[in-house]
């Protein structure tokens, strides 16, 4: 494994994580000589896209390290240089905390059914088929088998779990980089179908495109007239304008307050469009507003993109453009430290090769501890799902964005992707559920109220053949413990049964808002961990920093050129197609949907 | 060193080598289509409809789709061929494919729409589905492509769809954008077709003009900028009269007839009779200028003699049919979507369709309950539209006269006088249902401004007296010449040529002409001159 690299390069960048990958595909895309390397076997660092055995396998090794003591290398020096070992200790994953809900097969009662579950069991039920595989199963009288630890396990392959799921806003930093950079021919997306709020005690979908306003039969068109001009104020005049003049040091929800505005619109725009809480400033609020609506109406029905198999791919696309231009790439090497002289790095040392460099960028989970400054605050929580139906159940399957203010002090907002089959993080008749928040506690103590208002996270007794109404999703008999408030929510609840959770997991991710010290060498770029933010607009934004720092005269991502503008060195002919190029004419516009949306855009510019 | 390749070291071409390869490209594409082009008409000439013809214009087509001259030239050369029946089947479909290539390329070329339906019309066995499933394609691509728009109805009609599936088909378009002119023009089609409204009052059923009316509200507040919704309300609320019996009033002297229809008709002495005392009277109709179709027929001056009985009131004789009060429908929705609507205005005060259609709704409701707030949008809507006050102001004229004539005949009904009539002050810029005015002998439409309006006096053959003072009349060219004219006032006007008011003088026997406060009356000898060619008449000068 430890081959011999080349030992001079111009950036050596150690770990792949977002912010990294596109650094380094920016250097290598502008010529420069550039070195990648990532201890783990896996791209991503944090950011990573894992299936059900590749997480399993991440947890017991997360286990593993910290047992393992910390051994620090001695490393032979020349005359008025430093050795600084490098650290995994700003990478430090606490709190894991896995449960199953449900049995493994040997418990589980043989059980047949006509029409029960849709099951997408083993052979290939194909993610963009998903409704007509639904009723081709339907067909089949087959023993329905229910989901249990085993096969959950046997079906990992199918299974795309993130660790920092982030979306994409249609016109936010990372899509018009992806276009203006020609990487969006490595990626496919899938819009977020709904976003929806929870309102006078159910969710519901938030009309955000002016087609659900004009359809929307919840509100009075007078409602529908106020939503539409505060939205289109916010949207044309921005933060700047007089019109928020006097709200400069005032809230959101204050000005929001002086509009006149009925209830539920003011529910949509704080909840939903903003996604604000009591405290937001007018400013933040506008700003926010602004955003989701320039991303409305480009790709979907909704501002939001989510990556095809995961947020971890992204990462990927980035290193595959540095690789195309001649990026080295190695895996699984670590980084052991850097040699410091003077206010400079020089060189890693990496697998008893010493690299010399002119800039070294990495990951914070290898800073070593003598150039940090601050460790940061703003620590993740998360919680991952496996459920047997959607939160909210729809015609067809929905990609769905949920914001859950808190309910009281000492809780923080909890942002709810539910992901389907289709996006490939789960197979059919499952759904992934990602909740992150700000961490106060433990993700499990932070998450806690969400869960509960949402899912049903107990243990399923492997009992008899349970109940099942509906067609298209698996059902749980509702447990009648929960609802005996004897409310509208219990009646909905007897329709709409919460989502029983197969399987959790809980994670709190480290602080992604750790500082370098002033002292620090400058040729040291850092970068940071997954952040709190919804986008991945902030890793952008470090990364041409980063960029600007070390080549403040070159373009960044320019972009790259299309394959018959290729050639290789000493060819003539036009270089090999790009991987994931074009979909082909007649392919079905499901499948390419967002891809040949992108494209079109691409050429709109 | 050595180095490690990961993937082979790309280059990327300079612009300049680009632009070489371009420009190479271009030269060979301008020289393949001026030999195409030559060789395809050469082959017309020599009248070769052979397959290399049409092997070339394919390929020329594929790129220029717009060439109608090809596309005629390929069916020229359908036509000319003498295949068999399979063959000319299989090349049928072979240009639908290739029609569907040139969509691809450009999808809303005329020719190549038409070219696909003149193939279609011609296969033995077309497949409606196919065609439909393009149609719904290209549509999920450019919604508002009209082209296809067309091509799909006759598609539907060819396929025998059913309407209530076209009506959920524009439901589901509506839904997705309503800003789309062409599905809800094709919504108002289908839903004449599904659901006519029997009594005639409505352009469609009560029950779903009601659906229809709040599907729209809905649209125009999402975004009241958006006209084609706009556009779609105006023909749900636009007054759709029945009017059984066309005849409005007839009316005889012992010298001539006149009958007034609510709406243009062509006459001719077999389908209107007059008897009088059961005795047909034979006549011969004339519309103004001879047109075809006309509201307003009289039979020629002083060519009949009739004996009107003594009890029928000695000099003229008018017959009166009532319109029949119409019944209100969707009052209460009406009543509503103007409280509404209100609001918007409130809300957006220049927001200029709101504006309008609160005029339409209250016209809907009740014309002279509202008649004010009307008239306040009119003048609402010309300051904020200031680009259409012309066609405020002529939109305003026409409801004015409307509203006017709806009252005086209102008042006629009680008093079963009809003689005059007063339209003055209201700065009319228009006239319009002139028609309406044939049987007054005494018209005052002093106060307005209908210089341009003249030409339509034509219908007041019986007015005896006429004002026009202060209507800003600059000329008197388009004076139509009335039979019975005797006083003419012509008061505070802008009047600057003698021959003009010469010429109309001739024309008339006017007893009395009032044209004080103009120009003209500057002009020395203007008295004498008009008594030169007008003894009678009594001229009033400044």
């Amino acid at each position: 494994m430890e081959d011999d690299l080349p030992t001079e390069y111009d950036v050596v960048v150690v770990g792949t994580g977002m912010t990294e990958s596109i650094v380094a595909a920016a250097a290598s895309r502008i010529g420069k000589k550039v070195l990648h390397l990532d201890s783990n076997e896996y791209y991503g660092g944090l950011w990573a896209t894992f299936n059900f055995d590749g997480l399993q396998k991440w947890i017991e090794d997360l286990k593993a390290a910290k047992s393992d003591g910390k051994k620090d290398t001695i490393i032979k020096v020349e005359a008025g240089e430093n050795f600084l070992n490098a650290s995994n200790q700003y990478s430090a994953v606490e709190n894991i905390e896995e449960t199953w809900f449900i049995s493994n097969d040997a418990d589980l009662p043989v059980l047949t059914s006509k029409d029960t579950q849709t099951d997408g069991s083993g052979d290939g039920a194909s993610a963009e088929g998903s409704e007509k595989s639904d009723e081709d199963k339907v067909e089949k009288k087959e023993p329905v088998k229910q989901w249990s630890i085993d096969r959950i396990k046997k079906e990992y392959r199918r299974f795309n779990i993130d660790l920092a799921p982030k979306l994409l806003f249609a016109r936010g930093e990372l899509v018009e980089l992806l276009i203006s950079s020609n990487i969006a021919r490595y990626a496919e997306f899938r819009a977020v179908s709904r976003v929806a709020t929870f309102m006078d005690g159910k969710l519901t979908q938030v009309p955000c495109s002016r087609a659900d306003v004009f359809a929307n039969k919840t509100v009075s068109v007078i409602e529908k007239r106020m939503l539409m001009q505060l939205l289109t104020s916010c949207m044309e005049q921005g933060a700047d304008s007089p019109e928020f003049d006097g709200f400069r040091d005032k809230t959101f929800l204050e000005y929001l307050n002086t509009k006149n505005l009925t209830p539920i619109v003011k529910h949509y725009v704080m909840q939903a469009i903003a996604m604000a809480t009591d405290k937001t400033s007018c400013r933040d609020g506008v700003n926010r507003t602004k955003h989701f609506l320039n991303s409305l109406g480009r790709y979907g029905n909704t501002p939001f993109l989510w990556p095809m198999y995961g947020s971890g791919e992204l990462p990927q696309c980035f290193c595959r453009l540095c690789a195309v231009f001649g990026g080295v790439y190695c895996l699984k090497r670590q980084l052991d430290g850097v040699i410091v002289c003077e206010d400079k790095c020089r060189a890693i040392i990496t697998g008893k090769q010493r690299l010399a460099l002119e800039h070294l960028v990495v990951g914070q989970g290898h800073v070593p501890p003598e150039i940090v400054a601050s460790v940061g605050e703003q620590q993740i929580s998360r919680g991952i799902f496996i459920t047997d139906r959607s939160i909210m159940q729809g015609e067809k399957e929905n990609l769905t964005l949920l914001y859950y203010p808190p309910e009281k002090n000492g809780q923080e907002p909890v942002t709810v992707i539910e992901l389907g089959p289709s996006t490939n993080a789960c197979p059919q008749g499952l759904f992934m559920v990602h909740m992150t928040c700000k961490r106060i506690n433990t993700a499990k103590d932070d998450l806690e109220y969400v869960v509960k208002k949402f899912l049903r996270a107990e243990v399923l007794e492997p009992k008899g053949p349970r109940d099942s109404t509906d067609s298209h999703t698996q059902t749980v008999s509702p447990d009648k413990r929960h609802i005996q408030e004897g409310d509208a929510e219990t009646r909905d609840l007897i329709k709409n049964p919460k989502p029983q959770v197969l399987w959790s997991l809980y994670l709190n991710l480290p602080a992604s808002d750790i500082k370098l010290s002033n002292s620090a060498p400058s040729n040291i770029h850092l970068c940071s961990g997954p952040d709190l933010d919804l986008d991945f607009d902030f890793a952008v934004n470090q990364a041409k920093e980063v960029f600007a720092a070390m080549y403040p005269d070159e373009d960044f991502l320019p972009r790259a050129p299309d394959p018959e503008e290729i050639v290789l060195e000493g060819e003539e002919a036009p270089g090999p197609k790009f991987e994931g190029d074009k979909p082909g004419e007649g392919e079905d516009k499901q499948e390419g949907e967002e891809k040949q949306d992108s494209e079109k855009a691409e050429k709109e510019e | 060193m050595g180095k490690i390749v990961v993937h082979g070291r790309v280059k990327v071409r300079t612009t300049a080598e680009q632009e070489e390869i371009k420009k190479v490209e271009r030269a060979k594409k301008v020289a393949e289509y001026k030999a195409g082009m030559n060789l395809v008409f050469q082959k017309r000439r020599d009248k070769i409809y052979d397959d290399e013809l049409l092997l070339v214009t394919e390929r020329i087509v594929v790129k220029n789709p717009d060439i109608y001259t090809l596309w005629n030239i390929r069916r020229e050369a359908f036509n000319a061929n003498d295949w068999s029946n399979e063959e000319r089947e299989i090349r049928m479909k072979k240009d639908l494919s290739l029609t569907e290539c040139c969509l691809r390329e450009n999808p809303k070329s005329y020719y190549v729409w038409h070219h696909r339906c003149w193939v279609i019309e011609r296969l033995s066995e077309p497949d409606w589905e196919t065609e439909l499933a393009l149609c719904a394609k290209c549509l999920n691509y450019d919604e508002r492509n009209f082209h296809c728009w067309e091509y799909r109805l006759f598609v539907v009609q060819k396929a025998g769809i059913s309407d209530e599936e076209e009506f959920n088909f524009s439901t589901t378009k509506i839904l997705n954008n309503f800003s789309n002119y062409s599905s809800w023009h094709y919504r108002s089609k289908v839903l004449s077709k599904m659901f006519p409204d029997n009594t005639g009052a409505l352009p469609i059923r009560s029950d779903k003009h009601k659906e229809e009316l709040d599907l729209v509200m809905n649209a125009t507040f999402t975004d009241p900028n958006d006209s084609s919704a706009w556009f779609y309300q105006r023909w749900l609320l636009d007054s759709h009269k029945s009017i059984n019996n066309p005849i409005w009033r007839a009316q005889l002297t012992s010298t001539a007839a006149t009958v007034v229809f609510h709406k243009d008709v062509a006459i001719n002495s077999l389908n209107l009779n007059i008897l009088v005392d059961g005795t047909n009277i034979p006549l011969n109709w004339e519309s103004h200028d001879n047109a075809k179709f006309a509201k307003v027929w009289s039979t020629p001056p002083n060519e009949i003699f009739i004996n009107l009985n003594d009890d029928m009131d000695g000099e003229t004789f008018t017959c009166k049919i009532n319109i029949e009060s119409q019944e209100k429908h969707n009052l209460n929705q009406l009543q509503e979507q103007l409280e509404s609507y209100q609001q918007l205005i409130q809300m957006e005060p220049h927001n200029k369709w709101a504006l309008l259609t609160g005029i339409f709704l209250m016209r809907n409701i009740n014309d002279s309950k509202y008649h004010k707030n009307i008239l306040e949008n009119f003048t609402a809507l010309k300051t904020i539209d200031k680009l259409r006050s012309n066609y405020y102001e002529d939109l305003r004229s026409k409801y004015l006269i409307d509203y006017v004539l709806h009252n005086t005949w209102l008042q006629e009904d009680k008093t079963n006088e009809v003689t005059s009539l007063d339209m003055s002050n209201y700065n009319l810029t228009l006239l319009c249902n002139e028609h309406y005015l044939s049987f007054y002998s005494e018209v005052n439409l002093c106060g307005n401004n209908l210089g341009n309006s003249l030409h339509r006096l034509h219908s007041l053959q019986r007015c005896k007296k006429l004002s026009l003072s202060c209507n800003g009349i600059k000329s008197l060219e388009q004076f139509p010449t009335l039979f019975s004219l005797k006083v003419l006032l012509l008061r505070y006007n802008e009047l600057s040529s003698v021959d003009e008011i010469l010429e109309l003088v001739k024309r008339h026997r006017l007893i009395t002409l009032d044209i004080r406060e103009n120009l003209v009356c500057m002009v020395n000898g203007i008295v004498q001159a008009i008594s030169e060619v007008s003894p009678d008449t009594t001229v009033l000068t400044d």
